[in-house]
């Protein structure tokens, strides 16, 4: 698995679209700077999701809580957002990404706005043929709250070319029939998805699963 | 303390708390709104304010000493005058701080500010977004507002001005950040353009030229029958403006949102489609002339051409529909109500040419080759799942133009979102849930792109 330069990456990504080896990464702002040798960098969206005080006494993903645990927000470009320390909450790059069908990706915090302890993913792999702005995990963990500006560099993406057998190289480089639904195009952070956990364990022959039922308010009268 | 003057206070402190109840806003740290809003919000809070401090030193001055009771009298109707601006006031308040960045289609309205504040006599105007509970679009007047002020500001002295070239339109709540639908939008910028250039008062000689020459025995008409005509063609005629400004700004697009809207799908059949109201045009009247508009603008070869949704069938449809099928009837004015009708179908020529001069370079027109190819590459970009803000060619990237964005978004979803759908794993394009959630996707990359271009062409 190589890792793409500079000049592979630009190449890529003036690649027509219904060629399943072209890279999208829009919008682009500032090229010239936007690049190094071996990646490219990112810059945060506009919208967050803040995680909120749920209505139970604990979070359990399952699908019931999947859209419940978040307040979304919208930070014009000029304006920041105060992550207070040891705080998380969910971003999204201001770029929308195509990943070609070779090509896998990472995204990895800025060296800069590592150093002050501010971490952006925590699931950093994206696969080949991801398209979508990507969902960032950001953390404080210093003790001190950081103003995260939007349109800011943020993250830089390392792109890596993913060895394909001879059948699948030889195929005709149109695009993908079909593409997976999960997580597909936001242009927002999306909160995560989940199934409940008695539909994952079955799978795995699990048969007996202990959950938690939820405050219930009970009739007095 | 006299009767009178507790009364008066007690009068004054219920107005003052009515005023605070109206501008003092909840602290909501999650909600932004775009820079108009923020301005016309300060604006009600400066006049909120200002409102407070006088009626408190009205209080004062009239405990110090104490006033004639004739002229305390008419003082008191002052209070009077206060509560019916800040009543007026009231309905624009909340709906403005509820249509926060997150539930309007920003990025549009960045873009729609641009070629509105290029017509000559609105730079610098913008836009500020309201929700309404009804499932339609206005625009609230501002000559209304400025009269009020006017009274208002004789009781008031000192009160700010309202912001000037301020458009106050206002959309359905549920709508937050759809696209297509809300394309509608343009047509209440009309309404906008029409007061703030005085278009109603260049159309008034037209007006009565139309009834001169259609109503038998105009000269000796009365002046209430003679209003009831004059409202009839302005109402008429703001709205075939409105319409051919809207395709002014984003073509047809606009069209395809009002046959969205409206429905018109649904009642196409019907003998409704011909019928005016005190309000409207009729849509066979409408339709007529959004046809008119595209042609002029040369945005009909582009439909001709190979588009294939059946709202293009149904513009043609009822811009075929002759004049002679439209229908007014009026149970105030029976007898003026055919004059009327047909000194409006004289008079409709001078609306498409006040359009015409509104636009300093004229309207948006298709650029041939130029758009088609941008429509076609949008379309592209979308049936992939992805953003079409930069788009490549012949290994060179470009950028569309916003208009042909819109167009080759709205086109896409109509003759194309089954192709997208098909292309990921586990969705059907006969489910409808399926199809709505796509639909949505398709909006949000659109308008993600709208946003995009504000970007990349501001740099």
């Amino acid at each position: 698995m190589a890792v793409l330069s500079r000049k592979a990456i630009s190449s890529r990504l003036k690649i027509d679209i219904h060629d399943r080896r072209s890279l999208v990464v829009t919008p682009l702002l500032a090229p010239e700077e936007a690049f190094d040798d071996d990646s490219l960098d990112l810059r945060l969206g506009s919208f967050f999701l803040l995680p909120r005080v749920p209505g139970f006494p604990f979070y359990c993903p399952d699908e019931q809580s999947s859209f419940s645990f978040h307040t979304r927000v919208h930070v014009p470009l000029g304006d920041f957002l105060v992550v207070p320390a040891h705080q998380t909450i969910l971003g999204a790059t201001l770029e929308f990404i195509k990943l070609p069908y070779d090509v896998a990706g990472q995204i990895l915090t800025k060296s800069s706005v590592a150093r002050t302890f501010t971490v952006i993913e925590t699931a950093p792999w994206i696969h080949p043929n991801y398209r979508g702005c990507l969902t960032l995990e950001i953390a404080n963990g210093s003790n001190t709250p950081i103003l995260l500006y939007p349109g800011r560099r943020i993250g830089q993406l390392v792109l890596m070319q993913v060895s394909k057998d001879q059948k699948e190289r030889h195929r005709a480089p149109v695009a993908d029939r079909t593409l997976s639904s999960t997580y597909f195009g936001p242009v927002f952070p999306e909160p995560p998805e989940f199934k409940d956990p008695n539909h994952d364990l079955a799978a795995i022959g699990v048969r007996r699963i202990r959950i938690i039922a939820r405050p219930q308010l009970i009739d007095l009268t | 303390m006299p009767d009178s003057l507790a009364d008066l206070v007690r009068d004054a402190a219920s107005l003052h708390q009515f005023i605070g109840s109206i501008y003092k806003r909840r602290d909501e740290p999650e909600r932004t709104h775009r820079e108009a809003t923020v301005t016309f919000l300060k604006y009600i809070r400066d006049l909120g304010e200002n409102a407070q401090s006088f009626l408190q030193s009205f209080i004062e001055k009239d405990a110090e000493s104490p006033r004639d009771p004739d002229l305390a009298r008419f003082e008191r109707q002052g209070l009077t005058t206060i509560r019916g601006f800040w009543a007026s006031l009231h309905e624009l308040v909340r709906p403005a701080e509820d249509a926060h960045t997150l539930s309007i289609p920003g990025a549009l309205i960045d873009f729609l500010e641009k070629p509105l504040s290029a017509i000559p006599g609105l730079d610098g105007c913008r836009v500020v977004i309201s929700h309404t509970a009804e499932l339609n679009y206005l625009q609230y007047p501002r000559t209304d507002l400025r009269y009020h002020a006017q009274t208002y500001e004789a009781i008031v002295q000192g009160s700010p001005e309202f912001p000037k070239k301020l458009a106050l339109i206002a959309m359905p709540y549920s709508q937050g950040s759809s696209l297509f639908l809300n394309l509608v939008i343009c047509h209440e910028l009309g309404h906008f353009a029409f007061e703030e250039l005085g278009l109603e008062e260049r159309l008034s000689r037209d007006i009565d030229g139309a009834l001169k020459g259609t109503l038998a025995g105009y000269e000796n008409m009365s002046e209430p029958d003679l209003s009831w005509c004059r409202e009839r063609l302005k109402y008429w005629s703001e709205e075939i403006y409105c319409d051919r400004f809207a395709i002014g700004l984003i073509g047809p697009a606009y069209c395809f949102a009002y046959i969205e809207l409206f429905d018109i799908v649904g009642t196409s059949d019907t003998s409704d489609v011909g019928e005016f109201n005190d309000t409207h045009p009729s849509d066979a009247c409408r339709f007529w002339e959004h046809a008119d508009q595209l042609r002029n603008g040369d945005w009909w070869s582009l439909l001709e051409e190979g588009v294939r949704t059946s709202y293009v069938d149904l513009v043609k449809k009822l811009a075929a529909m002759p004049e002679s099928s439209y229908l007014y009837e009026s149970e105030e004015k029976p007898k003026l109500a055919e004059p009327v009708l047909a000194a409006f179908l004289k008079l409709k020529p001078k609306v498409g040419a006040l359009v015409a001069d509104t636009f300093r370079y004229g309207p948006r027109r298709f650029r041939g080759d130029l758009d088609r190819e941008e429509i076609n590459l949008v379309r592209t970009y979308l049936g992939h799942g992805v953003v079409p803000s930069t788009l490549v060619q012949d290994r060179k990237e470009r950028f569309p133009d916003p208009v042909a964005l819109i167009n080759g978004a709205y086109l896409f979803y109509l003759e194309s979102l089954p192709e997208l759908v098909r292309r990921i794993a586990n969705q059907n394009e006969h489910q409808l849930s399926h199809r709505s959630k796509w639909t949505e996707r398709v909006e949000m990359w659109t308008l993600k792109a709208i946003e995009d271009l504000g970007l990349l062409t501001h740099q």
